[in-house]
């Protein structure tokens, strides 16, 4: 089996995908040489799908809204700066990909129009209104295939990442040499500790450092309930995404939800080496992105993130997978000053870091189809995650994680 | 169901289906795009680079896919090959079969990028345009829920590596032409992103001729000479026109662009659009 699975997986799936595909896109035609991919399946099984999508299988309910959460005010919320490119980049990733095909444009909420229940669910949080037609985030109806956030996220106690304690930089008895010495965490921050290490170019010892409860940071004061923070990590997990009816409710939330992708465009929003513990939000949703930076920097807000990611769909259409875009808008993105400098300015992070995509499903099988979803099936319900007992995730590093990864074990 | 039923429900289906259709999107055919392609070369400093859709490898079941954009687009089963020439970019994607197939190259980014410099130069292209070589690698990791919990993550495993060649002409850098390349195990690309299209004369002149600026306040460095151009991926019909601009970055992390007299100005591919 290689990193993303085997290839034998696709066989069941591809048979599932050619009904869906004709009963997911009723008004179109259906010509050989759109769906060129599957052609002679196509010319062998059509008759029989379409006959089948028509009259036996009951039809399964596209997703195709994008819907956009972004907050550039915060005026109203003491400490915490305006962003200048929050809306153009959400709105910007939105309008490329409905002008460039199936995608239908959705909800544009922006500044206090985003509020902290927003993306709460109500089945665990009084107030939650995730899945209000209107405002929510995880909405049902009419189904969203793609929630987009950009705003603030929290770097931990002191801005700090977990690194150090009471706005005391940490004495350099705290600089480490393996994950096992790192069993002290400072106040608001929790074990499992990790040795952090950084790219050899940045001259930066390892050191430790400790996980804490990330959040988004909405400013919305009259309308939020919690203190404006949607909280997502485990142990203070207010979200619960994508329990739609074909994920069932094995997250205690319902199945009063739909979003296929999560994107999540923020400082800190979660760490690469803890990127589990960070975000617990999991209940059908089947893919997560989210920006991560590495321990030395933060992510840059930059205007063309969402842009650079929607490029994926406009270039390769239904059949190009969300993962490949999600890792070309490391590269494409101009802003940022990269991970040493110099050359490597870009990628969307001031500082290393990464875009990481993560996924959940009931075996590792799930897993790996999951986050292989293509921009075609992300229009679709019917490949929502059946679980979270195995989680995975992909990590597309602003530089060589591989051979110099975040953590000494 | 009788035969004849069989074919009335084929037939009515059909025509449900043609009757509903959208109108047929915008199409550029391949030897118009060429003479757009031509005209836009006729004043250039340094050439574009269109990269011939002969030499990728898609795997079986090749067929040309119609797109909403101006693109064109070939897709077989391995990957989906997409080609603007007006704007002379090319990106090739793998799909979900290629990634599942997928054997990286190499097993660092210094392997990597000497490869992608050679690969490079192996398309014609000059080596004095080179700007720079940056590379990232895409790793996996999955474990039971569990185990993640506790910290026992499994060791992450290599999935591929990314370089990206950035460009200068006669010095003058050109942030959103790009040669982004990632190779598979046979050092041939299963992806890419090339976006390198022609530089006026008159523009790169333009640009050489801009004053020095000195560093503004919040910014990071001095505003430095550039020529910009839009990316080449948006949908929009028209490609923006290389133009001599300054670009510094702010210490937040944002781009700033400043016209020829020193006023900021936002470009039309960053600004807010709605869609239709």
């Amino acid at each position: 089996m290689g990193v993303f699975g085997n290839r034998n997986d696709l066989a069941r799936e591809e048979c599932v995908a050619l009904m869906l595909t004709l009963s997911d896109r009723p008004w179109r035609p259906l010509t050989v040489s759109t769906y060129s991919v599957t052609r002679n399946k196509m010319r062998r099984l059509s008759g029989w799908a379409l006959l089948l999508c028509c009259f036996v299988v009951a039809p399964v309910r596209a997703a195709t809204r994008v819907d956009y959460f972004a907050v550039s005010q915060y005026t109203q919320c003491p400490g915490w700066g305006s962003l200048s490119n929050t809306i153009a980049s959400a709105s910007g990733f939105r309008s490329l990909v409905v002008n460039a095909g199936s995608f239908t444009a959705g909800l544009s909420r922006e500044d206090a129009e985003v509020a902290d229940i927003h993306f709460m669910d109500p089945a665990y949080v009084s107030g939650g209104l995730d899945s209000n037609g209107t405002v929510g985030f995880d909405r049902p109806s009419p189904a969203v295939a793609i929630s987009f956030f950009s705003g603030h996220g929290w770097c931990g106690p002191n801005g700090s990442q977990g690194q150090d304690s009471g706005g005391i930089e940490l004495p350099d008895s705290y600089n480490c040499t393996s994950s096992s010495q790192c069993f002290d965490p400072p106040p608001s921050t929790t074990l499992p500790g990790r040795c952090v290490s950084f790219p050899t170019g940045l001259n930066r010892p390892t050191r430790c450092a400790y996980s804490y409860k990330h959040y988004l940071k909405t400013c919305s004061p009259s309308v939020s309930q919690y203190a404006d923070k949607v909280t997502y990590s485990y142990g203070d997990n207010k979200v619960f995404w994508g329990e739609s009816s074909t994920a069932g409710s094995w997250a205690g939330a319902g199945t009063n939800g739909s979003v296929n992708v999560a994107v999540l465009e923020g400082s800190c929003l979660a760490h690469i080496p803890s990127w589990n513990r960070d975000f617990d939000g999991f209940a059908g949703v089947r893919v997560v992105l989210v920006t991560a930076p590495h321990f030395n920097g933060d992510t840059a807000m930059t205007a063309d993130r969402g842009p650079s990611l929607a490029q994926g769909y406009v270039t390769g259409g239904d059949n190009a997978t969300v993962a490949s875009a999600w890792e070309d808008a490391v590269d494409l993105t101009q802003g940022g000053n990269g991970c040493t400098g110099g050359d490597s300015s870009g990628t969307g992070f001031n500082g290393c870091g990464a875009n990481i995509l993560l996924s959940s499903g009931a075996t590792t099988t799930e897993v790996l189809n999951n986050r292989l979803t293509t921009w075609g099936k992300a229009r679709n319900e019917a490949y929502d995650a059946n679980g979270n007992n195995v989680e995975g995730a992909l990590w597309f590093c602003n530089w060589d994680c591989y051979s110099e990864p975040p953590t000494v074990d | 169901m009788e035969k004849s039923k069989l074919c009335l429900a084929w037939l009515i289906v059909g025509l449900a289906m043609a009757s509903c259709s959208e109108p047929a999107a915008e199409q550029i055919s391949w030897t118009q795009t060429i003479d757009q392609a031509s005209v836009s070369t006729q004043r250039e400093a340094s050439p574009g680079f269109l990269f011939d859709p002969q030499k990728v490898e898609l795997g079986p079941n090749v067929g040309v896919t119609a797109s909403a954009s101006r693109f064109e687009r070939m897709e077989g089963e391995l990957a989906i090959f997409s080609q603007r020439r007006d704007t002379f970019l090319s990106v090739l994607q793998p799909t979900k079969a290629g990634l599942l197939a997928m054997k990286p190259y190499g097993s660092s980014c210094i392997e990597h990028d000497s490869r992608a410099r050679e690969y490079f130069l192996e398309q014609g292209l000059p080596e004095n345009q080179i700007r720079g070589i940056r590379c990232g690698a895409t790793v996996s990791q999955v474990g039971t829920r569990e185990e993640l919990l506790k910290g026992r993550a499994p060791k992450p495993e290599l999935v591929s590596f990314r370089s990206v060649i950035t460009r200068q002409v006669e010095g003058i850098r050109i942030p959103y032409s790009r040669f982004n390349v990632s190779f598979g195990s046979d050092g041939m690309p299963f992806k890419f992103h090339i976006d390198w299209r022609p530089i006026p004369g008159d523009v790169l002149a333009a640009a050489k001729a801009l004053p020095v600026l000195a560093k503004q306040s919040g910014d990071l460095d001095a505003p430095e000479p550039i020529i910009l151009h839009s990316p080449g991926y948006e949908v929009d019909a028209v490609a923006i026109e290389p133009i001599a601009a300054y670009q510094s970055l702010r210490d937040d992390g944002t781009v700033v662009y400043r016209n020829a007299s020193g006023a900021e100005f936002v470009p039309p591919f960053t600004a807010m659009r709605e869609e239709p």
